[in-house]
């Protein structure tokens, strides 16, 4: 009797995860510490670090959901905002990054209530492979309520919901897992060119118990993966290298010397 | 007309015994002559195309206002669509006539006779005064409602009025022509039939003898409706107007699934569906959604009109009620039945182009797009972004060519294209080595960026074919993808030489990932 009082006390359960198994990210030391990845039909959000972060949200965003749906379509929505900020999607970069434009609806949407709408419309859709929805600023809409939704309706349906916020700070949400993203500066190439895609990505919050923590990441077009970097180019900096002279004295030796690395 | 005007002057209500006899008036070469009158006025013998001091001189009370014959025909064209309740094909018979074709139509309202009474009543609501004849060919009909108080006419009755009419009553005529017709004597429509065609042809000119055929229904005139008639439709007409909108959206459904029921049989699914509503003061709301792909999926289609009917700015008001309903598919192409895939890849995509459609219903074909490759060198051209409702599969073979146009980047080399493009390169601050170098520190946004490291001059030249426009676009662009101390990569460009003219300028174009 007291058990189905406790059970009429607390109606809302956790709906079932409707996939098993999640999309990994390629990298064994964040699949490792997050138990082989992250939960399909759940929502993900990524917070700018800063204002000049939104582009780098956005695109670890759309990278995450190439790897989570394979071969199927993503659906990326984007308030207008976004456009004049960071400029507009761009198909030659999109290709660059290893997306299949054939395979990516891309939605206007003008303020942040049609975003949620693309959004819910895209969760009911079970064919899709992911859903990209980039938030700009504050906005009243984007409540505890409204993300409560949308973790359901990917429950539902199994598809996987990437929420970025840009300009706003973390509130309240049901979602999954919460990361910080910001970008880094990127592993030089010999000729001293900018690099890969590289960012610091931040695990804010995990649903599943996963404490904070913290990678610097880079983003392999090639293998469809994202890397750990050992060594970063902050720590590697080409630095002043004493010559050795031909009397065998060594002049006076520089104080950060084992900082040097070959790369 | 002039019910027309009356009904937009307050105070010229015509329901009154008192008040005056109205006129419409318009300025023929200088002086303000009558262009249209009402019936009290007929009574009391003023005709269109009399001169308004002439009218006045007779009638001291006349009552006047200016014609618009634009207006004029906005109106007919709004009576016309409010004749769409009857049938599908309603043609505008300027300037002030509305030919309906109701092949087919007449014994869904009970007989002609119940038919011509009942558009009467139509437009006896509305408070103008009509009149309709009903005969088996379109110039009879449309002469002897002019000329006669014919009403139903069987084929036989309809020769023998026709006949009797004045030669007046044939269309697009010259007034010398008529006149010059009298003068011969031959002043009724009987007079020229039993004439030899040739030898009037040769009198009058090719067109008398045109208007002639058509008149006795000798030859098929063209008939232009005011769009054309759906290839499916299927509609509900109430005898107690409907007054809850809530309630439109379940004769819309059954509707719906009584045209993909037609559609089946065709063989057919539709691209477009129209809703089309019918209020009792005469006014029609009209609703289109459009289908990626021909559809005869009742379901679907029903939640496209539910979502376009939320999304509506101004909801669909009932106001009086609604007098019918209809749905009709103005566009659909052949579809076959498909079996599934046992991979399900048919249907993924099916249900892709479900979602596409839903989304296009409820934010537009402009806000749901999907990227096309161009094959340009030009960056903001090498990429279009067309409506996803239309594109379909073409792009993948593009994107190859795209590839082998940029060079396709060897392995492990970082992207050479921004991930996002602004529309309009945005205007920078940089220093950077003269001639050519590439910029050593820039200011954008108010924000100083110390370039760490750099890949180019990639040099992207305007395309000779094309210099048309602003000669600052044709310019040579220098472009460079920098890294700055922050970690953050951006695509800039320089645009022009030093040395020249004008000085060179920096723009910003992208941001990399």
């Amino acid at each position: 009797m007291r058990q189905q009082n406790l059970e009429r006390l607390v109606p809302v359960r956790e709906p079932r995860r409707a996939a098993a198994g999640g999309f990994s990210f390629g990298a064994e030391d964040v699949d490792a510490v997050l138990g082989g990845g992250l939960a399909r039909g759940a929502v993900h959000e990524l917070y700018a670090a800063s204002h000049a972060d939104g582009l780098c949200a956005s695109g670890v965003a759309l990278t995450l959901a190439m790897r989570a749906a394979g071969q199927r379509s993503i659906l990326l929505a984007r308030q207008d905002f976004w456009n004049s900020e960071t400029g507009w999607v761009y198909g030659p970069g999109l290709s660059e990054v290893g997306a299949d434009l054939s395979r990516l609806i891309f939605v206007r949407a003008k303020d942040a209530e049609a975003g949620l709408r693309v959004a819910e419309q895209g969760l009911s859709c079970r064919a899709l492979g992911a859903v990209v929805a980039a938030f700009w600023g504050r906005s009243p809409l984007l409540t505890l309520t409204a993300s409560r939704r949308l973790s359901l309706a990917a429950a539902q349906s199994g598809v996987p919901i990437f929420v970025v916020r840009s300009g706003t700070a973390p509130g309240p949400s049901a979602a999954e897992t919460r990361w910080l993203v910001q970008s880094q500066p990127s592993f030089h190439t010999v000729d001293h060119a900018p690099g890969r895609p590289a960012f610091a990505l931040s695990l804010l919050r995990h649903r599943g118990g996963v404490g904070e923590c913290s990678w610097r990441l880079e983003w392999d077009r090639d293998k469809q993966c994202f890397d750990v970097r050992r060594s970063w180019p902050g720590a590697a900096l080409p630095r002043r290298v004493v010559s050795v002279p031909n009397d065998g004295a060594f002049a006076q030796e520089p104080s950060r010397i084992e900082w040097l690395r070959a790369g | 007309m002039t019910e027309r005007l009356r009904k937009s002057h307050p105070g010229l209500n015509g329901l009154e015994r008192d008040d005056p006899p109205f006129a419409a008036v318009e300025k023929v070469r200088g002086a303000l002559r009558l262009a249209g009158v009402d019936r009290k006025a007929m009574q009391l013998g003023l005709r269109p195309g009399l001169t308004l001091a002439d009218a006045r001189a007779r009638i001291p009370h006349l009552a006047v206002a200016l014609a618009d014959s634009e207006a004029d025909a906005r109106f007919l064209s709004y009576l016309a669509l409010s004749c769409e309740r009857f049938t599908p094909v309603v043609v505008i018979d300027r300037p002030d006539g509305l030919l309906l074709d109701i092949t087919g139509c007449a014994h869904l309202f009970g007989g002609e006779g119940a038919f011509r009474s009942k558009v009467l009543a139509h437009f006896a609501r509305l408070g103008l005064s009509v009149r309709g004849t009903l005969a088996s060919v379109p110039d009879a009909a449309r002469a002897l409602v002019r000329f006669t108080d014919a009403e139903v006419l069987a084929p036989g009755q309809e020769q023998a009025l026709v006949q009797r009419l004045p030669v007046a009553a044939l269309a697009d005529l010259l007034a010398d022509t008529i006149l010059a017709l009298s003068r011969a004597g031959l002043k009724t429509v009987g007079d020229l039939a039993h004439r030899p065609r040739s030898s009037l042809a040769a009198r009058f000119g090719a067109l008398l003898v045109t208007q002639l055929d058509r008149l006795l229904g000798r030859e098929a005139g063209p008939l232009t409706p005011i769009r054309p008639a759906p290839q499916v439709s299927s509609a509900r007409t109430f005898n107690e107007p409907l007054m809850h909108a809530d309630m439109l959206m379940d004769v819309l459904k059954v509707l719906i699934e009584e045209a993909a029921q037609a559609l089946l049989e065709r063989g057919q699914g539709g691209r477009v569906f129209e809703a089309c509503f019918f209020r009792s003061d005469g006014t029609a709301q009209r609703l289109c959604v459009e289908t990626g792909q021909p559809s005869r999926n009742a379901q679907s289609i029903a939640r496209l009109f539910e979502e376009r009917l939320s999304a509506l700015a101004d909801p669909i008001e009932a106001g009086f009620g609604f007098d019918a309903v209809r749905v009709s598919v103005p566009a659909a192409e052949p579809l076959s039945a498909v079996q599934s895939n046992l991979d399900k890849t048919a249907d993924e995509s099916e249900a892709i182009g479900a979602l596409v459609d839903r989304l296009v219903a409820r934010f537009g074909r402009d806000r749901v797009l999907r990227i096309e490759a161009c094959d340009t060198h030009i960056p903001e051209r090498a990429q279009r972004l067309v409506p996803a409702a239309s594109a379909e599969g073409a792009n993948s073979a593009l994107q190859v060519q795209d590839r082998s146009v940029i060079g396709r980047p060897s392995a492990a080399a970082p992207p050479s294209r921004p991930l996002q493009l602004f529309e309009r390169p945005q205007k920078i601050d940089a220093v950077a080595e003269v001639p050519d170098g590439p910029p050593r520190r820039f200011r954008w946004r108010r924000v100083l960026h110390e370039v760490v490291a750099c890949e180019g001059p990639e040099r992207i030249a305007p395309e000779w074919w094309r210099q048309l426009g602003d000669p600052r676009e044709d310019e040579t662009r220098d472009y460079y993808r920098v890294e700055d101390q922050a970690g953050y990569r951006f695509w800039i460009f320089r645009q022009g030489f030093y040395g020249q003219e004008c000085a060179p300028g920096w723009f910003m174009h992208g941001l990399f990932f």
